[in-house]
Order: structure tokens, then sequence, then C-alpha cells
């Protein structure tokens, strides 16, 4: 039986298709990351990445709103949608361009593609510690105080931001190790090249208003 | 035999599998095994209480800093 889609349905199919594959892909960062990238570095699903894009997109709506006010300051907060959208996709091609190009200097075997989806489901961890920071601002609004209460939730939050850290470190070293197929040595030095550069990028930011902490 | 699906699909494993080759670091390398088999799955079980013994050792030594310190984070998104 001959069945083709038209436009509409193939667009719908892929949307449906990525919705899945980032709601298995998502779980797997957290149960097997090991064996999530590993499959990540050579899938060319990139539909995948759609779910994570409107998430995204829908969070920094949030944050602006909650920044700037819905109705009282309009053109301000979608000004500032647009400029923290912009800056998160300009963000990732550069952290994924600075990964391949140092990666490829010190012998990295793999290709650019391999580094989307990996570096894409790497995003995972920043965008949940931006969201449950951004809920923190609006239900306890700092600052803290040297209370019982206040020095309980300053630890809490800073352990939490370790584990989402840590957490980040692994997805960056998979990337890294499946991507562009790096051992341990080989990653640790294109690290060495890549952290400065972003540390710099991240204050370029800052002074421009875009991020406080960048969306990396 | 080529066709059977069994066959194809530990075919498929044993690519997957051997996309890198396998990782030594000298004497270190058994180390490298066990810390790295602890974060391949589940790696929050390690994660969690390694977070909350670094927490511990920042709230010694950052004492009450640690709370501007969170009050400014809490204003980074």
């Amino acid at each position: 039986m001959d069945f083709k889609l038209n436009k509409r349905q193939f667009l719908i199919t892929s949307l449906l298709k990525g919705i899945i594959l980032f709601s298995q892909n998502s779980l797997g960062t957290i149960v097997a990351p090991y064996k999530t990238y590993r499959r990540l570095s050579t899938s060319r699903h990139f539909e995948q990445l759609l779910p994570l894009g409107l998430i995204v997109a829908v969070y920094f709506w949030f944050s602006n709103v909650l920044r700037y006010g819905l109705l009282r300051n309009p053109l301000i907060m979608a000004t500032g949608w647009v400029e923290t959208t912009t800056g998160a996709l300009i963000t990732f091609l550069l952290v994924v361009s600075g990964i391949y190009i140092g990666s490829l200097i010190v012998g990295g075997k793999g290709k650019l593609v391999n580094l989307f989806l990996p570096w894409g489901y790497s995003l995972l961890p920043t965008l949940i510690w931006f969201i449950i920071t951004s809920i923190s601002f609006l239900l306890i609004p700092p600052p803290r105080t040297t209370s019982f209460t206040g020095q309980v939730f300053s630890f809490l939050f800073i352990v939490g931001s370790l584990i989402i850290f840590l957490w980040k470190g692994i997805l960056y070293y998979l990337t890294l190790r499946f991507g562009m197929r790096l051992d341990l040595y080989k990653i640790l030095l294109v690290s060495s090249g890549i952290f400065p550069a972003g540390i710099l990028y991240s204050l370029l930011m800052y002074k421009l208003g875009i991020f406080r902490i960048p969306f990396i | 035999m080529k066709e059977d699906p069994i066959f194809l699909k530990l075919q498929d494993r044993l690519s997957e599998v051997s996309v890198v080759s396998s990782q030594t670091l000298g004497p270190l390398t058994p180390l490298y095994k066990k810390t790295t088999s602890w974060v391949k799955t589940w790696p929050l079980r390690v994660l969690i209480p390694l977070a909350f013994l670094a927490g511990i050792v920042c709230e010694v030594i950052l004492g009450e800093r640690i709370i501007k310190l969170v009050s400014l984070l809490q204003h980074g998104f």
C-alpha cells in the first residue's frame, strides 16, 4: 500500500516525532546519559530540538514578564523577549562552533552536525536552573536574610544549583566525547581554551544587558 | 544469517558501542572506569550526595556570605 503524506501531514508527523523523541531523550539524559548521548551524536532527527526551542522561547517570555511586567512595560517586555531569545540562539551556535573548532585543533574526528543534538540537550540543566531561579524570585523575592529560613533556603539553593551544574558538566563531557570522538586529555585541552572564551562572552552579554548569567 | 533480525540488531548495537574507542588513563584507568560506571546510569544518585557535601563545604568556607551569593544568584535569570 503506497501511503504518501502531503506537506501539512508531513509537518505534523515531524512535530509529533520530535515531541516523542524529545520526551524520551530528555528522560534519557537523567536516567542513562551515556547511552543517550551515544545515540544522539549519530542521530539526524533534528526535529526533536523544536519542542526544546519552543520551551526556551516560552520561558524567556515568562522571565521578561516577570522582570518588566506585561501591562506596565509591554514594549520593553517584547524587546527583552526578542533580545534574550536571539541571544540564546546565537550563544548556542557560537558554543557549538567553538567546540567544533577547538576539537578539530586537537585532532577530533566528528562532524559539526554531531554536536547539535548533544549540545541542545545540554541546555536542559541550564533551562531547569533558570526556571527554578525565576520561580523562586517570584515566590520568595531576594534579598535573603540571616534568619533560620533564609539560611536553609540559601543552602538548598546552592545544593540544587550544584546538582544542576554537575549534571551539566557530565553532559558537556559526553558532548565532546561522542560528538567529536575526543578522549579525556583532549577534552581537558579543548576546555582550557573554551572556558576562558566563555567567561569573556558572558561578560559581554552582561555588559550588553542581555543575560546576567549566560544561557549556555 | 545476514537477514536475521537479531543478528542485524546485534550488528547495530556493536556499531553503536564502538563509536568511540575505550578510554585509557594508564595506571588511573581502573579508577576512571569505576568513577564513570557510577555516572553512566542514574548519575543523580551520586550527584545529590556530592552536591550536599559540597554545599556543606561552601557553608563552612563562606559562612554568611552564602546568603549574599544566593541573593545575587536569584537575580541571575
